[in-house]
């Protein structure tokens, strides 16, 4: 009994700590020099994009403690419609698939790299200095026209070299990484980043 | 000097003789209001001396705080940065808490809603939660100790004042659960504290209050997180120590709560995983309103018409007024109903630069702060209510109209078609499209985003169902008349509708049921213009669009706007460093490009809230294997010989699924659910990108769509920009969540440029100015494309309502698809390598 209790306990912890680890990821730099590295993946053109656990002062800027705080997954009302323990959302009749023995067609599976594939493509447009981490909040399985998407929500945080951050929610699909929708961002009360667009045709 | 440059360092003599002004008045207003208040300071309860903010001074749960900003609490608008804050904290401690941390909870409805902790306050990231000492919460003034308990003190101002009317609105003042609704047909969904929709579903809100932000504060929606800064050129001078900024950030935290009420709780069955947002762009009309609302949640706690006096006004000059007698403004406004700031002319109106037109989402939020503390006075005179009462009714009009406005569910209320049972009455249709994007996500944030024409009909709505209606209790037992109301939104300018629109935007519904107009006597100063006054600028030597293709600026546009989630991912037929950006001033293959169409007010009056559209809408008709341009529209465009769908046979009243004349219910949506109280599916109605291109067709040169230019070079299908899947976009596609570009305001007989016009020249560029597209690398040169843009703008006379009906009553959601609300403008260019 007291093995069996001290499994659970194992396994509990392990869960908690899976779902409150952060990701932060790189286009490879100088940094790999200087700090441990914890995952390294190659994007679709060649260049190294690379993990390394977050300094204290990444976590301070791009206010981290909230994710931890606000792990969307513990909030759900508790008449949620859940399936394989994710909940049900997307066009009305979704409700119904909360049972497990209707069966629904999926359109992926959930790919263990998705965050890294996330990742890449969240960087896929950034230069090399700007950094992002992805924090997941909730696992989904979105229903539309009878079949099933298994999708991730995560909070995306980009910090960029000169102190600039920005923040949104998403919705990432499980097998491919892809960001399918967004939400959320930051109000600053004094704006710090402009970009400044000439046009050329004058 | 940069304008943010001239901000810090900047000393407006003349301002801060007007602020003295200010703070005379306001000590006088504060010597009345407070029984400890200093006659000699206007100091407000705070100790003369300083007193020993210690442990062994104060009971258990308790400490001192700044009761306001250093500012107000010494009288001195010119404070320096060396004072002593020991110095003016409350003589009187006061609770601040009896946990062990920095954190209240929520109390819901009975057994619902309970929240253990709903907000915290914390130094950093990094550091531990503070502790009390022996349970008491009193620490020196110039500590970051300190510095965390006062922030939470004023944080919980907001949230306890918050809580208390959200509860009485469900329970006595609104009460969702009676059917048919008891006073009026609220937007608070029945399940608000089953599904702990009033409070963002039950998440902690954070307040940073040392999080080391210079010169800024800001809420960061995606984390409900609020960061405190502090000043660069003081950084002991902190934006915790002003308990105006504190409201003003917890006010954008709890409009996220309010916008999100029905999406989180509405009892369509519905599990929405996305959130409404409070503004979508650098620029827009929703986050500017955002901001006036932010302003008067100072006002809403402590009654002042000025917000930020210390933290942002003394050394960033960049404090706001919210009255027109606030002696920063210019010399000519006052409360009098002839001379109050207005819509549009003072959208670019900086009191701290008044010289200055300029374009920031902060500035127009005035135009709301100002109408709502006039209407909080027009109502202490005219119902007899206290400052505190009027408030309450006002932010119960709030919680109303963005519970509505945001509302993904699209249902508006929980009784919109009856007792408990509701249908699409707002934001369209709630349902994903094929690329999976909920379509009431994008009516809100694209399509019919909020601006001053939506805000204020919903605040007329429900100001008027509360305080007008006979027999409601709104008013203490009067009616507020609903032509005060009228009036008192047009000398803001904002009597921006033809009618209150109770009945919403269904397909079927929207004209159903009561639909009250205002009267049109009441319009004085706001100012409707027709859209057919809107054009390109033809006038010589102008260029009917701004073309951008510099690759440094692009991959600076592209790298914001995906890292603000605007923008998702580019084509993969782009490469990511965009090697094909030439800087030519012309469209050309391989190109990521923006284009900032010209527009042109052809008015003599000013325009607000521009907005040009290149989203896909429902203007080509399927014919065969082919999807021809439609010519019903406005613009007549193309010719019958220039490849026009073929329409002969169309009824124009009655038109048939599938015809030119039959605008989608669906936006086009193969995925959505139909049948029922909702539209027939539409399988021949599909939306189409707003660009053609010319191609050669049996000798003739016709408009078509990308598809025919694929077929006639041979290109493979998945070699489209969108791949195999998105053929009709195949060569030169807008990117999605880019494809909308807004100008604050353009004068009459005038361009943007020119409306914004300084003596340092025209205002530059940003991203919410322009519209962004993909050119495939597969562009023939010498392809010409034909952009067939929607353009509009929020005191637009015909953009909105329907002029051809009796009653004036609004487009329905599903119109938005067409081309009815919008002036239709093309832009037409060859591409060149």
């Amino acid at each position: 009994m007291k093995q069996q209790k001290f499994f659970i306990l194992i396994i509990f912890i392990a869960g908690a700590a899976s779902i409150l680890s952060v990701y932060h990821w790189v286009l490879s730099d100088e940094k790999e020099k200087q700090i441990p590295l914890t995952g390294k993946i190659v994007d679709e053109k060649k260049r190294t994009i690379a993990s390394y656990p977050t300094t204290d002062e990444e976590k301070k800027t791009v206010l981290l403690a909230s994710q931890k705080v606000n792990q969307l997954k513990k909030f759900r009302a508790k008449d949620s419609p859940i399936r394989e323990g994710r909940l049900l959302s997307g066009n009305l009749g979704h409700h119904a698939y909360a049972d497990e023995s209707l069966k629904l067609p999926m359109q992926n599976r959930p790919a263990r790299d998705w965050k890294d594939k996330a990742l890449g493509r969240l960087l896929k447009h950034q230069r090399p200095t700007t950094k992002v981490i992805l924090a997941p909040t909730d696992e989904l399985i979105l229903v539309i026209k009878g079949e099933g998407r298994y999708v991730e929500e995560v909070n995306v945080s980009y910090l960029f070299e000169d102190g600039y951050r920005t923040a949104f929610n998403a919705l990432v699909d499980s097998q491919t990484g892809e960001i399918l929708n967004t939400w959320g961002q930051v109000i600053h009360e004094q704006r710090k980043r402009k970009v400044t667009l000439t046009p050329t045709n004058l | 000097m940069t304008r943010v440059e001239t901000l810090a360092v900047i000393n407006h003599t003349l301002s801060k003789l007007k602020l003295t002004a200010l703070l005379l008045a306001t000590s006088t207003v504060l010597f009345g209001c407070l029984g400890s208040s200093s006659p000699q300071t206007g100091r407000k309860n705070a100790s003369t001396s300083g007193v020993a903010n210690t442990p062994a001074s104060v009971a258990e749960f308790q400490g001192r705080v700044l009761a306001d900003n250093p500012i107000i609490l010494t009288g001195n608008p010119q404070l320096g940065e060396t004072i002593n804050l020991n110095a003016i904290l409350t003589s009187k401690p006061v609770t601040i808490t009896d946990r062990e941390r920095l954190e209240a909870g929520c109390d819901g409805l009975g057994f619902d809603g309970f929240i253990s902790v709903c907000h915290q306050t914390q130094p950093d990231e990094n550091s531990l939660p503070l502790t009390p000492i022996s349970k008491r919460w009193a620490f020196d003034a110039n500590s970051t100790e300190f510095l965390q308990v006062n922030t939470f003190y004023h944080q919980k101002l907001v949230v306890d004042k918050y809580m208390n009317l959200v509860r009485d609105m469900y329970t006595t003042k609104s009460q969702p659960t009676v059917a048919p609704p008891l006073n009026y047909q609220t937007s608070l969904p029945v399940s608000l504290f089953q599904k702990n929709a009033h409070w963002l579903g039950s998440r902690t809100l954070i307040g940073y209050a040392n999080c080391g932000e210079a010169d800024n504060a800001f809420f960061d929606t995606s984390k409900f997180t609020m960061c405190m800064g502090e000043l660069s050129q003081f950084p002991h001078i902190k934006m915790g120590h002003d308990g105006s900024v504190v409201y003003h950030e917890m006010g954008h935290g709890l409009t996220a709560v309010y916008m999100n009420m029905r999406t989180i709780g509405s009892n369509s069955n519905l599990i929405i995983a996305e959130r409404s947002n409070i503004g979508y762009a650098f620029y827009d009309e929703a986050g500017s309103i955002n901001e006036g609302i932010a302003d008067y949640f100072s006002y809403y706690i402590n009654g002042r018409t000025h917000f930020g006096e210390w933290a942002l006004g003394r050394f960033l000059n960049a404090s706001r007024p919210m009255t027109e007698d606030d002696p920063l403004h210019i010399p000519g406004l006052s409360t009098a109903v002839e001379e109050r700031i207005n819509y549009p002319d003072f959208i670019n109106y900086d009191p701290n630069f008044p010289d200055e037109p300029f374009e920031d989402v902060h500035l127009p939020g005035m135009i709301i702060s100002h109408m709502l503390t006039t209407f909080n006075n027009d109502m202490q005179a005219v119902c007899s209510m206290t400052l505190t009462q009027a408030n309450d009714v006002i932010m119960q009009i709030l919680i109303e109209l963005y519970a509505e406005l945001g509302d993904l569910s699209s249902t508006a209320s929980d009784h919109s078609q009856g007792a408990f049972t509701s249908h699409y009455t707002i934001n369209h249709y709630p349902e994903y499209d094929q690329h999976l994007r909920r379509l009431s996500e994008l009516w809100v944030s694209t399509v019919t985003p909020i601006n001053f024409r939506s805000f204020s009909q919903k605040f007329a709505k429900y100001a008027y169902q509360i305080l007008s209606k006979d027999g409601k209790p709104g008013c203490n037992g009067f009616n507020y008349p609903v032509d005060y109301l009228e009036q008192m939104l047009d000398s803001y300018g904002l009597l921006l509708f033809d009618n209150y629109n109770e009945n919403g935007n269904h397909y079927s519904l929207g004209h159903s049921g009561t639909s009250r107009m205002i009267n049109p006597i009441n319009r004085v100063k706001s100012v409707m213009i027709s859209k057919e006054l809107i054009k390109l600028d033809d006038r010589p030597d102008s260029a009917p669009a701004f073309i951008f293709d510099g690759r440094a600026d692009l991959i600076n546009a592209v790298e914001v706007l995906q890292a603000g989630g605007a923008i998702k991912e580019l084509s993969t037929q782009i490469p990511a460093d965009l090697p094909y950006n030439n800087g030519n001033g012309a469209i050309s293959p391989g190109e990521v490009v923006g284009i900032a169409l010209n527009v042109y007010n052809d008015s003599n009056s000013s325009m607000g809230g521009v907005q040009v559209l290149a989203n896909d809408w429902d203007h080509a008709k399927i014919d065969g294997q082919n999807k021809k341009p439609c010519n019903i529209f406005s613009d007549a465009w193309p010719l019958d010989s220039e490849g026009a769908a073929d329409v002969a046979t169309e009824d124009p009243i009655n038109p048939l699924e599938g015809n030119c004349h039959f605008i989608t219910r669906l936006n086009g949506n193969p995925n959505a659910t139909t049948g029922g109280t909702r539209p027939s599916s539409e399988p021949n109605e599909e939306l189409h990108p707003a660009c053609f291109v010319q191609v050669e067709e049996n000798g003739a040169t016709i408009w078509a769509s990308q598809d025919k230019l694929r077929e006639n070079l041979g290109l493979e299908a998945d070699k489209c920009l969108g791949g195999s899947s998105s053929k009709h976009d195949c060569f030169f596609r807008a990117i999605k969540g880019a494809e909308s570009s807004r100008f604050s305001r353009i004068d009459p007989k005038k361009n943007w440029g020119e409306t914004l016009a300084t003596t340092e020249g025209a205002p530059t560029f940003q991203t919410s100015n322009v519209m962004f597209f993909e050119a495939s690398p597969d562009i023939p040169p010498g392809t010409t494309f034909n952009c067939r843009f929607r353009a509009r703008f929020t005191n637009c006379k015909d953009c909105y309502t329907d002029q051809s009906r009796a009653d004036l009553d609004d487009f329905l959601d599903y119109e938005y698809s067409g081309g009815k609300p919008f002036k239709i403008l093309h832009y037409q260019f060859v591409v060149i390598d």
